[in-house]
């Protein structure tokens, strides 16, 4: 439910009972005014006729023209009090009941209590009633009318900041280093809101920037022992009297090494383009790129004898060249490593779409986790599981659609990359 | 690191002089004339980018060669713009220093068109050819980097692993196939043997190649 149909809700239904509320006791009031401006003028009545009375010492004539119904009764002895009551009558001209208000007090004339009866139709007090219930129900419906069309129109402008502030965050990404166009308000509450988004957001990137930081700092400090430790094997590797045994002992130090070097600038790489330092962007001939690039690794496919073809279209793209370059180095290279001997591989170009097909191990690989950091399948320790990760960045980056498929009938693994 | 590197130029027959701080880097460089520096860029304290700086402002002819933790292209850009020959990324090896340097060398003393020779070779590094008394070795580009590049190590360990890296560059990376080199080592030795050379390259158990015009390495 939006806040404004809540609000409403509240506001209108706190309106229509306090509305009936009013009614009820304007009804009640208002009656009651009447009422007694009927009784006093029914007491103007009784004056009336009491002073004939005694100026005449005799009954007056009623007058039937009279609003008022004036009757005289005779009675056996006289009461003391006057009464005020309120009956149905009879109204013969309109043959119908009517409410009425009636006097009816006591006289004595000529030692002969009679009973007076004053009474005078309450005909007004209906009508006033009504008319007031009209006007009420009209009062009611243009006012629910009013304040839904100002509230729109309020809530709409006074929560402009609101929206605003929410859009923003709502594209807010971590590792964007541009801060968030936040609205300027008065209102407190929004203003309060926007103050802690903008807190909140500035400590992730903040945070978040330390950590790249940290990343790029820490493989860089990497870089320097394993170049001193690079260094000390080739300096060991020049003993004259190393043995066989112990030839092997730097070899495998030397894979290490390698190893080690490999991952720690795969990490750095992916620092780099989390960092966005691969910010600049030009038209790449990708045509002109694979072409140069399927000589670079042709000598790589001919060692396995891997049967390469290749189908080339023009294509362009823009992004970063140096992203496409390592991107391109990793799929080709994967369509190398994870081959066997003589296998296959395939390459195609078409505008907007790259796919490398290539055969390979005989079971698809894991498809939910095949761009993630350090996938690898079991049993494969040359490979840093670094590289596709790598090549999902770049996509991410230079907004590519990565794609992987097996097919099961021709053992092939398909990577299809589409901008 | 510094040692190390010392260590291996001077088995290499360069002359080193050393230092580990940019005050005292700067009094050799006034002192002294060099025909290269290699310079590590990664310290902080003073960035190695403003000797760079003086050097060029002092109108000294000395090659330089950048050694940096960070392999940006920012950094190697900025060094290259500043008059930097060469530009290297931590880790390296030992004998890719010195082939670089070598290069460097021969770049800017004699224009890379001096002909180098080596026992019985003689390389022409601007034409790229090589030439026995026995007449031209027809070399692939890669054989012919090779080449140079184990001459620029002579009588060192070359391990197979920086034969790759210096081969394929980036693509080093991409290929743990050590096969690779050895299809390339064994036509190099095969063309050089046929034009009358003596057999210069021996395995050393597994790890690399050492290339020497001596015969009194055990080939392994």
């Amino acid at each position: 439910m939006r806040l404004i149909v809540k609000y409403n809700w509240y506001t209108i239904s706190t309106m229509i009972v306090v509305f009936i509320l009013s009614i009820i006791g304007a009804f009640f009031l208002i009656k009651g005014a009447l009422t007694r401006e009927l009784d006093l003028s029914m007491l103007r009545v009784k004056m009336r006729i009491q002073r004939y009375v005694d100026e005449n010492q005799k009954l007056p004539v009623i007058n039937s023209l009279d609003d008022e119904k004036i009757g005289f009764r005779k009675i056996s002895r006289s009461l003391n009090a006057e009464k005020f009551e309120t009956v149905e009558q009879y109204i013969s001209e309109q043959h119908k009941y009517h409410i009425s208000r009636r006097l009816s007090y006591s006289i004595v004339l000529g030692n002969q209590p009679y009973i007076v009866s004053i009474s005078c139709p309450l005909e007004g007090t209906r009508h006033m009633i009504t008319a007031m219930f009209e006007i009420t129900i009209i009062t009611i419906a243009l006012l629910i009318l009013i304040i839904l069309a100002l509230n729109r129109s309020l809530m709409k402008k006074l929560w402009a900041p609101f929206y605003q502030a929410v859009n923003q965050l709502n594209g807010f990404s971590i590792s964007d280093t541009n801060q968030l166009q936040l609205p300027e308000t008065d209102i407190i509450e929004f203003k309060f809101l926007i103050d802690n988004i903008r807190q909140t957001t500035s400590n992730a990137t903040e945070g978040y920037r330390i950590l790249k930081e940290f990343t790029e700092n820490a493989s860089h400090e990497i870089q320097t022992p394993l170049a001193i430790i690079s260094s000390q094997l080739d300096l060991l590797v020049q003993d004259q009297g190393l043995n066989g045994t112990q030839s092997e002992h730097l070899v495998i130090a030397y894979q290490a090494l390698k190893r080690l070097s490999k991952l720690n600038q795969s990490l750095l790489l992916i620092a780099k383009i989390d960092n966005q330092q691969f910010n600049k962007i030009s038209r790449i001939d990708l045509k002109d790129k694979v072409t140069h690039k399927i000589k670079e690794f042709n000598e790589l496919w001919l060692s396995k004898k891997i049967d390469v073809r290749f189908d080339l279209s023009d294509a362009y793209i823009d992004a970063n060249p140096e992203l496409i370059d390592i991107m391109l180095n990793n799929l080709f290279s994967n369509s190398c490593k994870h081959n066997f001997l003589a296998g296959a591989a395939n390459i195609e170009l078409k505008s907007g779409a790259l796919t490398v097909i290539n055969t390979g191990k005989k079971e698809s690989l894991d498809t939910t986790q095949i761009f993630n950091r350090f996938y690898k399948e079991e049993n494969d320790a040359s490979s840093s599981g670094l590289g596709l990760s790598i090549v999902k960045r770049i996509c991410e980056q230079s907004g590519i659609q990565p794609h992987y498929n097996f097919c099961v009938d021709t053992n092939e693994h398909q990577f299809l990359l589409e901008w | 690191m510094l040692k190390s590197i010392n260590n291996y130029l001077v088995q290499n027959h360069f002359r080193c002089s050393q230092a580990d701080n940019i005050r005292s880097a700067q009094l050799y460089l006034d002192e002294n004339e060099y025909d290269c520096i290699v310079l590590d860029i990664t310290f902080p304290v003073g960035s190695g980018f403003d000797i760079v700086k003086r050097l060029k402002a002092a109108g000294k002819n000395c090659g330089i060669l950048i050694i940096s933790a960070k392999n940006s292209l920012d950094d190697r850009l900025t060094g290259l713009e500043l008059g930097a020959d060469d530009y290297l990324t931590k880790p390296f090896h030992l004998p890719e220093l010195a082939a670089r340097l070598h290069a460097i060398h021969r770049r800017r003393f004699f224009n890379g068109n001096d002909i180098l020779t080596f026992d019985a070779l003689t390389v022409n590094i601007q034409d790229k050819y090589v030439k026995t008394a026995n007449g031209f070795v027809e070399l692939t580009k890669k054989e012919f980097d090779l080449l140079l590049y184990f001459i620029s190590n002579n009588e060192k360990v070359v391990t197979k692993q920086s034969i790759i890296d210096h081969l394929w560059g980036e693509q080093a990376a991409m290929t743990d196939n050590h096969d690779l080199i050895y299809v390339h080592i064994k036509n190099l030795r095969k063309k050089l043997v046929e034009k009358g050379c003596p057999d210069y390259i021996s395995g050393v158990y597994g790890v690399g190649y050492r290339f020497s015009a001596k015969n009194n390495y055990i080939s392994a």
